[in-house]
């Protein structure tokens, strides 16, 4: 590393709505280990080449815990935590997930179908009769994902708009303050523990149940991480799913021709969920940050101990040298091996059942809504939240 | 005679790169991003069940080449009783 080599700011800004930051083709051909000031003013490498980003993503020198240090080099304002199921390595990372892995296995989600069908059905009625324009984010693409999560983990529906409330400010999508992460934390906790109390008085057999047994019964999660768990999977488990809904709606509303070849043909429907999930520019800026435990090379660059990588899987998404015609969307791309859920131990726990959610919401809209569905709005007009970690619409609004 | 285990990954494996990354020695993806197990068979290791139980698709299957029946659990391993055995 020289001193005076030029270090872009990272995230890179959003060109214009929906295309990659062109700054990641350009790193990718000359610089794939490029070094990156985050708004922190820390300093970072950041991985651009597919090959990179999932080498990295295996690594177990290149720490989650580690980047959970007091003085590790930071993103932002906020971490998950060192906790949380997303800021462990190996073992304890493994002993968490062990807990409720068989909750998210793709034969456990499957069973799930027919309810999510259900909720799918419910939240379409509402929107068929809705004044037009409706907003899809808030009356389908978000509403979906939290009642599945919500209903898994056995949290009374009553509370979303609080809990909702406070997991976007967790998400710092917005670019909320340190003082209000932590107030919204302290106060989804606050409502966790609670509803673990009582899940104590009366034992229940949903995805907090099973976690409050875990703990009372086998000791194998501290209190904390108890309730650290609870908050990520409810947090992440609606936040990530409705936005990358929210988003595949809208790419499938830009193609007007990708979606009517799905109209046509509906058997697409999960192969085009794998594009529209790589298409996805919630995970344009990267993954979560993590710190090398030891000297390591990644290609030509020397990484030092202490220093931290962000492999973006948004980049590694659109690398040319593992997808032809990288920016080219096409619900018929085969095979497609995008990296959005991760790689490796900490590739998202929840893919099984986001895949599931995305397909039968896709699915019921295509068959329930007249042919005519369209954005009611020149799509460059639409709001997008900028976060460190990730993008959002803030609205879809559209009209048949 | 040692006892040994055969190591399969199914097609409905998701590529979550789970495996890879939990145990390097035994698992490897391919240049065609394709998850591989280990060649030939292979010593019990209680760590090959933790991987098959962490895979998020079910797609690992260990069988008792002795027995010809699937692995499920430490407890099961060498008696091999219980399960239905589900040839790859
Ligand atoms: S853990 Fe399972 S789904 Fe993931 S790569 Fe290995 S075999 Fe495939």
């Amino acid at each position: 590393m020289s001193i005076d080599e030029a270090t872009p700011a990272f995230p890179f800004p959003a060109p214009d709505t929906f295309e990659p930051p062109e700054e990641f083709r350009r790193l990718r051909e000359r610089a794939p280990v490029a070094r990156v000031t985050l708004p922190t003013g820390d300093q970072a490498w950041l991985l651009t080449r597919y090959a990179d980003v999932r080498a990295a993503l295996v690594d177990p020198r290149l720490s989650r815990a580690a980047a959970e240090a007091p003085d590790a080099p930071r993103m932002g304002n906020t971490t998950p935590g060192p906790k949380t199921i997303l800021g462990m390595d190996a073992p304890d990372h493994s002993r968490l997930r062990r807990l409720v892995t068989q909750a998210f296995t793709a034969r456990r989600v499957e069973a799930l179908r027919p309810r999510i069908e259900q909720l799918a059905e419910e939240q379409i009625r509402l929107v068929l009769v809705a004044p037009r324009p409706v907003d899809l984010m808030s009356c389908y693409a978000l509403s979906l994902p939290i009642k599945v999560i919500f209903e898994l983990l056995g949290v009374p529906y009553d509370d979303v708009d609080r809990l909702h409330a406070w997991s976007e400010v967790i998400f710092s999508l917005g670019g909320h303050t340190a003082e209000e992460v932590r107030e919204a934390r302290g106060a989804i906790t606050g409502y966790l523990r609670e509803l673990i109390e009582r899940r104590r008085a009366e034992p229940t057999d949903d995805l907090l149940g099973v976690l409050v047994h875990a703990r009372d019964e086998g000791q194998r999660l501290s209190e904390e991480e108890l309730l650290d768990f609870a908050m990520i999977l409810m947090t992440v488990g609606h936040q990530s799913t409705a936005n990358s809904l929210g988003t595949a709606l809208f790419t499938l509303l830009h193609h007007p021709d990708q979606l009517e070849l799905l109209r046509k043909k509906p058997e697409l429907i999960p192969g085009a969920v794998e594009e529209l999930l790589r298409f996805n520019p919630f995970v344009f800026t990267g993954t979560q940050l993590r710190v090398a435990t030891e000297d390591l090379t990644i290609g030509e660059t020397e990484i030092r101990k202490g220093e931290a990588v962000i492999a973006s899987l948004g980049s590694a998404n659109h690398d040319e040298e593992v997808f032809a015609d990288p920016d080219r969307f096409d619900v018929e791309r085969t095979p497609n091996v995008h990296l959005s859920f991760g790689y490796g131990i900490h590739h998202c726990l929840g893919a099984q059942l986001a895949r599931l959610e995305m397909q039968i919401a896709l699915r019921t809209l295509i068959e329930r809504v007249p042919d005519t569905l369209k954005l009611a709005v020149r799509a460059d007009w639409l709001t997008w939240k900028t976060g460190l970690t990730a993008r959002a619409l803030v609205n879809l609004p559209v009209t048949w | 005679m040692g006892e040994q285990w055969r190591v399969t990954v199914h097609k409905t494996c998701r590529r979550s790169g789970i495996c890879a990354a939990q145990a390097p020695r035994y698992f490897s993806v391919d240049d065609d991003h394709r998850t591989r197990p280990p060649a030939g068979p292979v010593a019990p290791d209680p760590e090959l069940i933790d991987v098959a139980e962490a895979c998020p698709a079910e797609a690992i299957t260990l069988t008792d080449l002795v027995t010809g029946r699937p692995v499920t659990a430490p407890a099961e391993s060498a008696a091999g009783r219980g399960t239905r055995e589900v040839r790859p």
